[in-house]
């Protein structure tokens, strides 16, 4: 059995995940509003059946701000070790991610509007087949993260 | 041979297969017109309606021939390419202008592909595979001659070992004679392509939608019928001898369609041969269409051998190599799906023709082992519970249905007998899905097996794994068990599901790089 990945996330990143949620929220709220109006005005739909669908989503959306970045939180976990980057994450579906130290292509840092509020960063990391993130860490841990793993793949070699 | 340099012009068949190539493009445009906006002018008919005496009409074919010729020779004067020391140049584009420019370094095989008409002529279309998309879609230089393209494609493989110095350009040299080397080869057989195009199921129905709709265009009044005679026996009861006549109708057009789908089939891998040249793989298939495709032999990210259930039942497979990327610009969707190596072999000469032609894949492991139990009982909970919710409403739509138009009929029954069946179908289906599903490992390869009734067996080598993946649901951990996904740089992940949590777990450690533990 593997161990479990050592690190974890910034603590801030639970706040960066309310943010989003609420901005889904508000999109999603926004939408939805739009194609009931649009069905009550042009399909002359009755609303008596409305308030069933609205407490479901109301209930997912509340979940999704108060609980769900918890459990993310405390799932997310990442290690960097000599050949290669171990990624944990998940909601209800854990996913363990393992990408060869030797195939890393190029790694970023970026911060989006919501992550600099809070000021974090995120790190990218880019194989030839697809990207994993690493959200959620201070700009300096960031970097040197983003910098280790550069060091660690220019020394990986390839076994034969 | 002297080396081809300076600024060409296409061959002049290009001016007549652009034009062909523009009319594909705007028939529709000119039906569309003609069926919306033309027929509809009240004078039309005065005119003549359709027929060649209306000289609206024929004005306008001839204002369209005129124009797609124009447009055709336009493109051909805007058309030029260019090979210098270095790179492939094309330009082209008479309003949007592009300007394509390849080094040679970066071109990693070159296609060639020639449709009847530029056979005629003795010209194909080169084009160059480059690793990345270009910006500015693929390089295609287009009505070539056939010997000046295959002379360009020395060249270009000539120059791609890099010519700085005198013994990079002595390796270079040997490179090229030992590309020019086959090494070995392995051919379809006439009798096999024959069974490849009777097996060919998928194409059948493909055909017969295509049919109805070309009746409803053309209004041919006898496909007209049998399409609106299939509707009709669903839904009302004829006379035996109305419905004996359709029924011997649907199977005529059918067995035509099929024929066809045959007939096509064989066309399009007439003359299939796979070749293995040094490090390179190469594809030549086609009877109207030639196409000659290949790539290098490291590029391959994955093998995958495909067994469809007719295909099986006579003891035959498909073998398809992925790349990165599309390997020639996706007009066909057989290839964006991956380069066909070998479309029809029999399982026991899969072995062989690994070994052969592709030996670096022959020593991939067998993936027999089957997967627990726990797994079992979890596939049939997801089978059942995505299957029972769809019988149980169709079950009470139809009880409903019955009730209105039949009221005599045993509905309950029937319906109890059907619903029983589906879900003996169902339990067989997963039962057959977790029977097929098997993962194996061994140095240099994670092979995956899958599939129900349509087994396809993946192998893909350690070193092209990029990202490794492991997944688990709160149910699955339960059960102890856990989905695999490896992802390389060809498009698509692959993966399987419920394998045992162990196997799981070695397949991440397996992923690291052996010297280093």
């Amino acid at each position: 059995m593997r161990t479990l990945p050592s690190e974890h996330l910034d603590k801030r990143i639970k706040s960066v995940w309310r943010v989003n949620s609420l901005i889904g929220t508000f999109i999603l709220a926004l939408i939805v509003t739009v194609v009931i109006f649009l069905l009550v005005r042009l399909a002359g739909l009755h609303l008596n059946w409305l308030p069933a669908p609205i407490i479901v989503f109301l209930v997912w959306r509340i979940l999704s701000f108060a609980v769900f970045p918890r459990i993310r939180y405390a799932r997310w976990r990442y290690e960097l070790l000599q050949e290669e980057i171990d990624i944990m994450k998940g909601l209800l579906f854990v996913t363990r991610t393992i990408i060869p130290m030797i195939r890393v292509q190029y790694t970023d840092t970026s911060q989006g509007p919501v992550l600099r509020a809070f000021g974090l960063s995120s790190v990218t990391i880019y194989t030839a087949g697809g990207s994993e993130d690493i959200p959620g860490l201070t700009p300096e841990d960031a970097d040197a993260l983003r910098d280790r793993i550069i060091a660690l793949a220019k020394a990986a070699k390839e076994d034969i | 041979m002297e080396p081809i340099s300076g600024r060409h012009r296409v061959h002049w068949s290009y001016l007549l297969t652009g034009a062909v190539k523009n009319i594909y493009r705007w028939i529709l445009f000119i039906i569309a017109i003609f069926v919306w906006v033309v027929g509809r002018i009240p004078q039309f008919e005065e005119y003549g309606g359709y027929s060649f005496e209306n000289p609206l009409l024929v004005a306008s074919i001839a204002a369209v021939v005129v124009l797609v010729l124009a447009i055709s020779a336009l493109q051909y004067f805007h058309i030029s390419w260019e090979v210098t020391d270095t790179e492939v140049r094309l330009r082209k584009g008479v309003i949007t202008k592009a300007d394509i420019r390849v080094p040679f370094d970066r071109i990693h095989s070159v296609s060639i592909k020639a449709n009847p008409i530029e056979r005629i002529f003795g010209v194909v279309n080169l084009t160059f595979d480059t690793a990345g998309g270009l910006v500015g879609g693929d390089l295609v230089i287009p009505s070539l001659k056939k010997s000046f393209a295959d002379r360009l494609r020395h060249q270009i493989s000539l120059h791609k070992g890099g010519n700085k110095n005198e013994v990079a350009e002595e390796r270079a040299l040997q490179d090229a004679v030992r590309q020019e080397s086959v090494f070995s080869h392995c051919r379809i057989r006439p009798m096999e392509l024959i069974f490849h195009g009777l097996s060919n199921g998928s194409a059948i129905l493909y055909i017969f939608v295509g049919l109805s709709f070309v009746s409803r265009l053309t209004d041919i009044p006898f496909i007209n019928e049998i399409v609106s005679g299939v509707v009709e026996t669903t839904f009302q009861r004829l006379n035996s001898a109305d419905a004996f006549i359709i029924a011997l109708a649907v199977i005529t057009v059918l067995a035509i369609a099929w024929l066809l789908s045959v007939v096509a089939s064989i066309l399009k891998y007439f003359g299939f041969v796979v070749l293995r040249r040094g490090d390179r793989i190469e594809v030549e298939r086609g009877l109207l269409t030639h196409r000659v495709a290949g790539c290098s032999v490291n590029r391959i990210q994955e093998v995958h051998i495909e067994r469809p259930l007719f295909r099986r039942l006579i003891g035959y497979a498909a073998i398809r190599v992925k790349m990165p990327q599309l390997i020639i610009g996706g007009e066909d969707s057989q290839d964006a799906l991956g380069l066909l190596v070998q479309p029809f072999i029999k399982y026991k000469e899969i072995d062989g023709f690994l070994r052969e032609i592709l030996p670096e894949f022959a020593d991939a492991p067998e993936a027999k082992d089957g997967l627990p139990a726990a797994s079992l009982r979890l596939t049939y909970l997801r089978y059942l519970s995505r299957s029972v919710i769809f019988i149980v409403a169709a079950f009470i739509a139809a009880w409903f249905a019955l009730a209105d138009a039949e009221p005599d009929f045993p509905r309950t029954e029937c319906l109890s007998i059907v619903s029983a069946l589906l879900l003996a179908v169902i339990c067989i289906t997963a039962y057959r899905s977790w029977k097929g599903r098997g993962m194996a490992t061994n140095d240099d390869f994670l092979v995956l097996r899958r599939g129900a009734y349509t087994f396809t067996t993946v192998i893909i080598p350690r070193k092209k794994i990029q990202i490794a993946r492991m997944s688990r649901g709160p149910l699955q951990m339960r059960c102890g068990v856990a989905d695999v996904d490896a992802t390389t740089a060809a498009t698509t992940d692959e993966g399987i599901i419920d394998v045992s949590e162990d196997q799981a777990q070695s397949y991440l450690d397996w992923i690291r790089p052996r010297g280093l533990r």
